[in-house]
């Protein structure tokens, strides 16, 4: 004889399965003796059915079975939707893309492909490319390549050599180490980069008189930070007209070799970084008043992951928190983990990475900055 | 096909199916999957939830070839979100949950917008997508939970059997008929209300079950619990419904 708890049972797996045919002659006896188990089958079958019907009008688009979303949820959703939206055309574009380069071939930036051809074609180490970098004025009238022979880092044949190689003058004209000579673009510190052309841009201009200018193309609007190691400025990309953030090397830092070097670094760094989370950098140059060089890059906006969390924080003190703020900010962690693997793939390290150093743009893309110190 | 009664009392159907004869029953099922007859065929066929979860997600993943019909996620908020926000609101209840599923739904949606076959309606495609990340939401709500939940020890038996397995005296307020007045919205509500009473635990795999009409062994997986686990969650989840709506609801007076 079943007990009523065990009938209990029986009644409620009678719903989602098919009873023996012990167990429903032992459920059929208990429930012809029992008003309880009787009832309990009944508002069982009432909630099942509740719950069945409530399926069928949710997947109808009832609209009486639960509120509509909140316009402020409306709101955020659409926000994100577009973000996402638009990061995915970029990666999209990133996919299919076979990556162009936009890049200066300005005096310095020709120097610093012929040192990384000769890097890599075993001509100078490491250490003999940055100290040769470092001693070279790329204003004072002398190529790099003829800086290097006048220095003995290389004899006047290896120079020779890369300038007749065959193939170089298909990659790349009128961007020689001699003005008219031509070099193998690519190759990287480490060596990871393919070969790819790069397209030509006008050689520098003098500054017109009354707004500073960068290679022509820059005009500096304002600056927005400064470093030890150089200065962020807001610009106008005159060619392109649309705003970058350019970052010139600051005059005192020029005096020394290692700035010299940590500036080459984080910008080559930069710029062998391509991803998403990444910012692009646009062009290598220099400022052919000063001399210092700069790279032009995405401008991203001042607001950095710092000031979301602060702002997270001060909201959930004040109880007005939001579960998707708090999601964004994951969503924002999860890209700069994106971007540090991505960059772990590369063979660099980021070495300062901190919020402050990850700019959220307006529309709250996340941007991993400062490759300074990335080794 | 989960079995539709309960024992002696059969319950109404869920199909509102329209008699087309050109289209045969599984062509039914995987076209209302894909959306191609959403709106002719008001809820897929129960005969498999099973298949249906994998159709449904060979939806979002399989669908071949890319769609020629652009999709404009911007609208879909618009023109879905009211839609996809009250399904998921039926069965999670939990705002935020809600909000994150619905995100995650539309975000999914982005991102394999090329396998949209552009052959069916874009909500009963994004309907596909979100039917899997509320599974995915309700198993992971199970696994954050497991530490603080008290669903092992909120059992009702206790209060509603005596050591010898009979009803308690007194303690079944269910021995009562429904007011005939009441709406089933009405009932809806209270019921939805009485949901978020249990424990999450129990109240999400009752309306896995019941619901989303998923097979025991699956839900099984999903929630990485055992069939024995389900059976007693499920029972569990009965019963306090029962006592909830009873005690809500019904007045005095077994009904006929």
């Amino acid at each position: 004889m079943l007990s009523d708890r065990k009938a209990s049972e029986l009644i409620s797996q009678s719903l989602a399965r098919d009873l023996t045919k012990e167990e429903t002659e032992e459920i059929d006896k208990h429930l012809a003796a029992d008003a309880n188990s009787r009832a309990f089958a009944r508002i069982s079958r009432v909630i099942q059915s509740s719950l069945s019907e409530v399926a069928v009008m949710a997947e109808s688009g009832d609209a009486s079975i639960a509120p509509a979303m909140p316009m402020a949820t409306k709101q955020r959703l659409t926000q994100s939707l577009r973000l996402a939206a638009k990061r995915q055309q970029e990666e999209d574009r990133n996919a299919g893309d076979s990556s162009t380069v936009d890049s200066s071939t300005s005096t310095l930036s020709r120097g610093m492909i012929l040192a990384s051809t000769l890097l890599l074609e075993g001509h100078l180490t490491e250490e003999q490319m940055f100290e040769a970098l470092a001693g070279w004025k790329p204003n004072a009238g002398e190529t790099f390549g003829e800086y290097l022979v006048q220095q003995e880092f290389i004899a006047p044949e290896v120079l020779q050599g890369i300038e007749t190689k065959p193939g170089a003058s298909d990659r790349l004209s009128n961007a020689g180490v001699k003005g008219e000579k031509t070099l193998p673009v690519g190759g990287t510190l480490s060596g990871t980069c393919d070969l790819a052309p790069l397209s030509v841009l006008p050689d520098a201009t003098p500054p017109a008189s009354d707004s500073r200018k960068l290679v022509s193309r820059f005009t500096l609007i304002r600056k927005l930070s400064q470093g030890g190691l150089g200065s962020i400025w807001l610009a106008c990309d005159e060619k392109l007209k649309r705003t970058v953030a350019i970052k010139e090397m600051n005059i005192d830092a020029s005096e020394s070799t290692t700035a010299w070097q940590r500036f080459h670094r984080e910008a080559e760094i930069t710029g062998l970084l391509e991803h998403p989370h990444i910012v692009p950098l646009y062009q290598f140059g220099s400022d052919p008043q000063t001399g210092q060089p700069f790279y032009a890059m995405r401008f991203v906006g001042k607001r950095t992951l710092a000031d979301a969390i602060i702002e997270y924080h001060e909201k959930r003190q004040a109880g007005d928190d939001d579960a998707l703020e708090l999601h964004r900010l994951l969503s924002a962690f999860i890209g700069v983990c994106q971007a540090i693997a991505y960059a772990h793939s590369r063979g660099v390290i980021h070495r300062d990475l901190k919020p402050e150093n990850v700019a959220l743009d307006n529309f709250g893309q996340v941007i991993v900055l400062d490759w300074g110190l990335a080794k | 096909m989960k079995n539709g009664r309960v024992h002696g009392l059969l319950l109404p159907s869920r199909l509102k199916w329209t008699n087309s004869p050109s289209v045969s029953l599984a062509d039914r099922v995987e076209l209302t999957v894909l959306g191609v007859i959403d709106g002719i065929c008001s809820f897929p066929a129960p005969h498999d939830s099973q298949s249906l979860h994998k159709l449904a997600e060979r939806s979002v993943d399989q669908v071949s070839p890319p769609p020629e019909k652009a999709l404009d996620p911007e609208l879909w908020v618009d023109s879905y979100g009211d839609y996809l926000y009250r399904y998921a609101f039926s069965r999670l209840r939990d705002a935020n949950s809600v909000e994150e599923v619905v995100q995650e739904t539309f975000l999914a949606g982005i991102r394999y917008r090329k396998q949209f076959s552009g052959r069916g309606s874009e909500r009963a495609w994004l309907l596909g997508i979100m039917k899997r990340k509320i599974v995915d939401a309700i198993r992971l709500r199970a696994k954050f939970d497991r530490v603080s939940t008290y669903e092992d020890e909120y059992d009702l038996s206790n209060q509603l059997f005596d050591e010898k397995g009979n009803w308690r005296q007194g303690a079944v307020p269910w021995s009562a008929t429904a007011d005939q007045n009441v709406t089933s919205r009405e009932l809806w509500q209270v019921v939805r209300d009485c949901l978020g009473h249990l424990p999450p635990g129990q109240a999400d795999v009752f309306v896995l079950s019941v619901m989303e009409e998923m097979e025991t062994d699956e839900i099984c997986r999903e929630m990485d619990i055992t069939p024995a686990s389900f059976w007693t969650r499920m029972h569990r989840a009965r019963l306090g419904l029962s006592k909830c709506v009873g005690s809500r609801w019904f007045s005095d007076g077994e009904g006929p």
